[in-house]
């Protein structure tokens, strides 16, 4: 289900109903029946996956924690494992038809999916695996038995991935290389369809063993709490990826309402919607004007796409970050930040401070650090550089994003260096022109690395690179123009982001009188109904 | 402060709770929507008849309901009402040619939309001997332009037939007039829906076939429901909120509002018959196309006269109407080009910015159905 | 220990304290304290985990986790 459709204007009041009538632990099994809901609205096959993430990380956990699962535990997570693949996979339910004369009709012929089949027995044989060696592991030293914890968590949701995003990629690019070498390949591909949100959730169940193993919480004993901590439908598809320490803790305690919370959720949503429905969508047909055809190409064009593009993601993706704190927050549940005003940084550090921030502290903590700390000669650059080219990896099965990350690793390489040098001065003592010069210039590199995310190829690359180089095209510019709603809505985002950098209090748009904070709401509504008419797409992170 | 909050302030000193805040500031929000809606709508008020509107002021009323559209665009008389109201009937483009205006020149009846006669001009320009009758609509779909042929068809004596097919229009083949498919900036001229019966073309024709029986409908509301209920079941793409009139029209918001809410029940429609891979099998466009091609060119055979048909890929639609046609064609030996082979629908360079082909592009093509017209004589 | 905080950060008047943390010094980014747990190993000659780094928050959480890795070395190392 997307935020910005109508059944999710549906879904959500619903949903807040049935929360306001319940008490905690109701609360708790109907946000985990709306949130497969919510993810099964795409395709209910995908949600076997997240049940299978789920299961595995929560014996993982216990079995890291505790040693071992009791005997409810182990019924509790083998039954929804094998009830997810029964439901989920197995049954094909489009041979199931409401209506008609008999009521149901059922086409008995097509009622099981011949795959879904193999994966029920998949999930059966796992199941008694899991359950026929659990004495004998419980039973090993602890160290060992941590790490086995540790290792099966980590494999079987960096298999899912592997085989759900990046088995097709990993081919093809094998298959040029044997090519290149004079070999006639074709290897075997996969017909399959990029489950929604993957590369978000594996991270985050991921991360919560991980943590588990490092004594950082204590692992999660209540099954349900942990599959909402898995599926919590908010930030399900594309993020905030959550701490397991933060975000647990939240789901297992009731929540307590106020006003000013649900007064921020609220805003929240507005803002998040006027960025994906009035700018994001409103200049989406621009960019595409300009990188999804052929034919010669002036670097204007070029320039003009491309700084579109910056916008069109940041206020996509960042737009999708404040409708999920929103939403959450009208749950009494906070979220972390994502993003603050990440285009007035003034260094790579900084902007990766500010730019999806709930994924670089994750690359940080249980990447680079790592990498950095099993290393016994303590590669800091090598570390850095892996881990911005897996990060690059991690928006998409694609080399264009190996190169974005890779482009931003050098970048942060190289400035570290500088700042070896010369070190950064005391930020009260600099001059407002030199913060602005700061910021324009780092912009300027940044918007060049937008181009490597959003091209189709290498010769695209090549090619507009080559415009922009030479200034082929002179002034003139083809470009489709962005919608109204994205130029009205373009310098209102650009001010209250200023707001917010030059008071570096994401609150400040409270603090004017309430008269102008009524103008700002009804104008954020006026271009969000303007930008209804843009034609929607689905939010780009979803692919990521 | 404030006049909303001096009202409170007055009853107790104290400062007012945050229920009491917020509600001022919801307040504000909904005064402000509706000064922003009389604001705009006075802004940018749709200019007199008679004066074509700006950018702006377009944009605004794009959604306006289809009956609040065409009560403003159906005046009195022709020459009173929009240009647009005009355009597309039957018999709209008057003095058209019957017969060669040049001894031994060719004579060529075009039927099909503005890209198409685009062609046609720059034949005419190659070859300056041609007479051209041209018969279409703006944006018209196959449907349209099939029903221009078969009315027009026993009124000239051309040596050649062309049929101008538009990827972007076909899925109009659900639609009998323009009101709805494009209701941002509709043409109200009609045309027969078709579907397949028994293998049998059958079509259903509109009640309202010319601007004077349109203008007679609106003034007859019996008439106008009949009209109405007709488009309701045959026209794929009416729906009640985006056709119905009413006080609403006036405000800015809605209208806004509505233009969202056509826009997305238009895409809906759209995407059951066409897909970035192409024209979907399952939809009924395609045996359709198929049929009145066929039956197009059986007619036009009959009438010793040559058929051709030109397939027109507008941007993002690649070589979809070729996949989808081409097979019919060739079975059935019709002479036909497709622009794909000639302006990828993928190169921006091949198209104007309002989306028609450049001039260049257009000589081209023509060049190349003087060809295909000089080898099949 | 102060010492290799004051060359690091180029801040020679630096002072530390338990409640010091990497909001109050300029140019405290996750690089740099990482450089910084680099430095502290050679200079202590002890080993950090990974684990241990992340979990850090402030200056008197670093003194003790060094208490704690000198407590389970023999004494002479240090």
């Amino acid at each position: 289900m997307l935020f910005n459709s109508l059944h999710f204007l549906l879904f959500l009041p619903v949903v807040l109903g049935a929360y306001a009538m319940l008490r905690h632990r109701g609360q708790n099994r109907m946000l985990l029946i709306a949130s497969y809901v919510f993810y099964g609205w795409w395709d209910e096959r995908f949600l076997f996956l997240i049940a299978l993430s789920t299961v595995v990380d929560y014996w993982c956990g216990l079995t890291i924690g505790r040693g071992r699962l009791t005997g409810r535990q182990r019924l509790v997570a083998s039954s929804w494992l094998a009830l997810s693949a029964l439901c989920f996979v197995t049954i094909n339910w489009s041979a199931v038809r409401l209506g008609g004369p008999e009521g149901i009709g059922v086409d008995w012929s097509t009622l099981i999916d011949p795959l879904g089949g193999w994966a029920l027995c998949g999930a059966l044989g796992l199941v008694a695996i899991a359950n026929l060696f659990h004495g004998l592991v419980s039973r090993l030293d602890e160290d060992r038995r941590r790490k086995i914890g540790l290792c099966t968590s980590i494999v079987v949701n960096l298999t899912v991935l592997g085989v759900f995003k990046y088995f097709n990629f990993f081919v093809g690019s094998a298959e040029d290389a044997l090519q290149g070498l004079g070999f006639d390949a074709q290897l075997l591909r996969l017909d399959i369809v990029l489950p929604v949100g993957i590369s978000f959730y594996t991270f985050q169940t991921m991360c919560y063993t991980i943590d588990v193993y490092r004594g950082k919480l204590p692992p999660t004993a209540r099954f349900l709490d942990f599959a909402l901590y898995v599926a919590y439908f908010p930030q399900l598809v594309a993020g905030p990826i959550e701490r397991p320490n933060e975000l647990l803790p939240r789901l297992q305690n009731p929540r307590h309402f106020e006003l000013a919370q649900i007064q921020r959720g609220l805003y929240l949503i507005l803002l998040g919607l006027f960025k994906k429905v009035a700018i994001a969508d409103g200049v989406a047909a621009s960019v595409y004007s300009i990188y999804n055809s052929t034919g010669t190409v002036g670097g204007l064009d070029v320039a003009a796409a491309t700084l579109l593009f910056c916008v069109q993601v940041y206020c996509d993706f960042s737009g999708y970050s404040d409708i999920a704190r929103g939403v959450s927050k009208l749950l009494g549940i906070d979220l972390v930040t994502n993003f603050r005003a990440p285009f007035f940084s003034r260094s790579p550090a900084e902007f990766w401070q500010r730019w999806h921030i709930s994924l670089s502290t994750w690359l940080r903590d249980y990447l680079f650090m790592p990498l950095v700390f099993l290393d016994p000669r303590r590669r800091i650059y090598l570390a850095l550089m892996i881990t911005m080219l897996v990060g690059g990896l991690w928006h998409g099965a694609s080399w264009n994003f190996v190169l974005w990350g890779g482009f931003h690793g050098l970048l942060l390489v190289v400035h570290a260096v500088y700042r070896d040098r010369w070190p950064a001065p005391d930020p009260r003592a600099v001059r407002r022109w030199r913060v602005v010069a700061g910021i324009a210039l780092f912009f300027a590199i940044n918007w060049y690395s937008f181009l490597l995310f959003r091209a189709g190829s290498f010769a695209q690359i090549f090619d507009f690179t080559t415009a922009l180089a030479t200034g082929a095209g002179g002034m003139h510019l083809s470009m489709k123009l962005p919608a109204l709603s994205a130029m009205l809505g373009i310098p209102l985002l650009l001010g209250l982001d200023l707001l917010e950098y030059a008071t570096g209090d994401a609150l400040a748009y409270r603090r004017v009188p309430a008269w102008a904070r009524g103008a700002l709401y009804a104008f954020l509504i006026f271009v969000i109904i303007m930008g209804t008419g843009n034609e929607p797409t689905e939010f780009i992170y979803f692919q990521f | 402060m404030n006049l909303l909050s001096s009202s409170t302030s007055n009853f107790d000193r104290s400062p007012p709770s945050p229920v009491q805040r917020a509600v001022v500031v919801v307040l504000w929000t909904l005064l402000f929507l509706v000064v922003i809606d009389v604001a705009v709508g006075r802004l940018f008020a749709a200019p007199p008849a008679g004066v074509e509107p700006g950018p702006l002021q377009r944009r605004f009323a794009a959604g306006r309901s289809v009956e609040g559209k065409l009560a403003r665009m159906v005046r009195e008389t022709d020459e009173s009402s929009a240009p647009m109201a005009a355009a597309g009937w039957y018999g709209s483009r008057r003095d058209q040619p019957t017969r060669a205006e040049h001894p031994g020149g060719l004579f060529v009846a075009a039927y099909g939309m503005s890209t198409s006669f685009r062609v046609c001009y720059a034949m005419q320009e190659l070859e300056p001997t041609l007479t051209l009758r041209l018969v279409g609509g703006p944006n018209a779909p196959l449907s349209h332009s099939y029903d221009g042929y078969l009315k027009d068809r026993t009124r000239h004596d051309a040596d050649v037939v062309l049929l101008g097919v538009s990827a972007w229009a076909l899925a109009g083949l659900e639609s009998m007039t323009q009101m709805l498919i494009h209701f941002d900036a509709p043409a109200p001229y009609t045309y027969p829906v078709y579907r397949i019966s028994d293998g049998e073309l059958v079509a259903t024709t509109p009640l309202v076939q010319s601007l004077e029986e349109l203008r007679r409908a609106m003034g007859d509301p019996e008439r106008w429901e009949a009209f109405r209920r007709q488009l309701a079941e045959h026209d794929a793409y009416y729906d009640e909120l985006v056709f119905r009139g009413g006080p609403l029209d006036e405000s800015t918001l809605v209208r806004l509002l509505r233009r969202g809410w056509g826009q997305r029940q238009k895409r809906r429609q759209l995407a059951q018959v066409h897909d970035a891979n192409g024209y979907r099998s399952d939809s009924t466009v395609g045996p359709v196309a198929r049929a009145i091609i066929r039956s197009f060119a059986e007619t036009v055979r009959a009438d010793g006269r040559l058929p051709i048909v030109i397939l027109f890929h507008e941007k993002g639609f690649d070589d979809h109407l070729y996949t989808l046609l081409a097979p019919t064609l060739r079975e059935h030996e019709i002479p036909f080009l497709s622009t794909h082979e000639l302006a990828p629908a993928s190169d921006h360079d091949s198209f104007m910015p309002d989306g028609h082909f450049t001039a260049e592009v257009d000589k081209r093509i023509a060049r190349e159905v003087l060809a295909v017209i000089s080898s099949a004589h | 220990m102060t010492d290799v905080f004051r060359t690091l950060f180029r801040q020679p008047a630096l002072e530390l304290h338990d409640d010091l943390t990497s909001e109050d010094v300029a140019g405290w980014d996750s690089l740099k304290h990482v450089s910084l747990m680099i430095h502290l190993e050679q200079e202590l000659g002890i080993k950090f985990h990974s684990h241990e780094v992340v979990r850090l928050t402030n200056v008197g959480e670093l003194r003790s986790l060094i208490r704690e890795k000198f407590a389970r070395q023999p004494a002479g190392q240090a």
